[in-house]
């Protein structure tokens, strides 16, 4: 297949599959593996799952909500309602992330809708990876914070791209399944997000 | 917006994230855009530091092992679902082979056989048409009845046995017990059980002790114990038979001292 080919396929959500790059064809095929396994209800298969998205599905929710209760709640009923939705799951050719976060966006748009006065707690006391040097541990937190302060502050169609991409990691195809756009207009809406939030920080940082 | 380093700009992005390429090699490698990339990769570095938040390990043990133990309850389920249903088969099966060899044998084999006793020829086609009829019987008072009756028959049966001095077989003994079992058990299911099904149901255990009582005289040793063992049972479900009976009769009295029925016992031996 052509570069313009591909690019032009690329702009219509729902064509990943058929557009996959080379270095993706493996993950796609092991998660068509694993989404046959998880209609089964294969426990090992959803051991997998939860090994691998548990905690990039608790990042994206606890951003979202702010409140590291209510975000380990959600986490836990993403997979359960997929669970739940299992059986009648059908492979499509997106990836198995992209449903695991359309589950989570649309349970987290049911928690602001059903309670408007829900509260958002100070992530005082966020858990980081073992990894992070101690010494590190107090100014990644302080960076963290107020990055996440403003993520809050872009439009909601940026916030939804920065939060899949960065803080959950998703690819850019990935991104766009969740959100039901393009690729093209999530390349776009990543531009721009990123353009905002470099001054947003710039701003504080001269202010500090 | 200029197309091109919205791309580029991606493309960056997923060399760095996929490859694991760092900032500088994308900008060296795209050196005519240096200018307008450096701050969206460094806005994009920033924008990655969640990464490193990750749920508390107790929440996420406890979340997994509740997923995985939410399958295997479902899991659970469905299996019992599907026993039920091969259950159901098995049953369909029985009734309808059993039909199917009555027809193919003949009609006038079936009331030839309600003479039968165990051991005759015959008695295995009594029995397998008491199971196509208790197939189709339905609703607990029918079904009560129905059994009460197999438990007389069975009784019966007994009786005759020893009457002509022939043996006893363990099998009709059982078969006498699990029929009076299933009777009180669509007796005790039914909301407002008649008052001559519970009538029938204390007379029945009542003669099943005598009849066991009378074959024990004369019964050769080995039999001698079945039939006490048998005799044992018949009690137990005397007693459950006249609770319902009190139950039905006096809803708000107590039910009959167990005292009350070892002297009933006594006068009966």
């Amino acid at each position: 297949m052509s570069d313009s080919i591909a690019v032009y396929l690329n702009s219509f959500p729902g064509l990943y599959w058929q557009t996959a790059k080379p270095g993706e064809e493996s993950r796609v095929q092991e998660d068509k593996a694993l989404s046959a396994r998880l209609k089964k209800r294969d426990p090992e298969a959803w051991a997998i799952l939860y090994d691998r998205y548990c905690s990039r599905v608790y990042r994206y929710i606890v951003l979202r909500v702010q409140n590291q209760t209510e975000a380990e709640d959600l986490t836990e009923q993403v997979f359960l309602k997929a669970l739940e939705s299992g059986p009648s799951f059908r492979w499509r050719g997106a990836p198995v992330s992209s449903w695991l976060f359309r589950i989570a966006r649309n349970l987290i748009i049911d928690y602001w809708r059903t309670d408007k006065s829900k509260k958002t707690v100070p992530l005082d006391n966020l858990n980081l990876r073992d990894t992070v040097d101690p010494a590190e541990m107090a100014e990644l937190k302080s960076d963290t914070r107020q990055l996440i302060q403003a993520v809050t502050l872009l439009t909601q169609a940026q916030r939804d791209v920065i939060e899949l991409r960065f803080a959950a990691g998703l690819s850019t195809a990935e991104t766009a399944k969740v959100l039901g756009k393009s690729q093209g207009a999530v390349k776009v809406m990543q531009h721009s997000a990123l353009a905002a939030l470099r001054k947003r920080l710039s701003e504080w940082s001269e202010h500090e | 917006m200029n197309k091109e380093i919205i791309d580029i700009l991606d493309a960056c992005l997923e060399r760095i994230a996929l490859k694991g390429d760092t900032i500088e090699q994308c900008l060296e490698s795209n050196a005519a855009h240096r200018a307008e990339l450096e701050p969206l990769l460094s806005a994009a570095s920033s924008a990655s530091e969640p990464l490193s938040i990750e749920p508390r390990p107790a929440f996420r043990q406890a979340a997994r092992a509740r997923l995985l133990s939410t399958i295997a309850a479902a899991e659970d389920t469905r299996d019992s679902k599907r026993l039920l249903f091969w259950r159901w088969q098995r049953r369909w099966a029985v009734a309808l082979s059993i039909v199917l060899v009555l027809l193919i044998a003949g009609g006038s084999m079936v009331p030839a056989s309600a003479d039968s006793l165990p051991g005759d020829t015959l008695y295995p086609v009594k029995t397998a048409t008491e199971k196509v009829q208790a197939f189709f019987t339905f609703g607990d008072e029918a079904r009560a009845n129905f059994h009460l009756k197999l438990a007389e028959r069975r009784m019966e049966e007994l009786g005759s046995l020893a009457e002509k001095n022939r043996p006893i077989p363990a099998s009709v003994l059982s078969a006498m017990r699990s029929e009076t079992d299933s009777a009180i058990g669509f007796i005790d299911r039914s909301q407002q059980p008649g008052e001559a099904l519970v009538s029938r149901l204390v007379n029945l255990t009542t003669s099943q002790r005598i009849v066991l009582a009378r074959i024990l005289t004369n019964a050769s040793p080995e039999t001698k114990h079945r039939l006490r063992e048998a005799i044992n049972r018949s009690e137990g479900a005397h007693w459950r038979a006249i609770i319902i009976r009190d139950r039905l009769m006096k809803p708000d009295a107590q039910h009959i001292a167990p005292r009350q029925l070892q002297r009933e016992q006594k006068a009966l031996y």
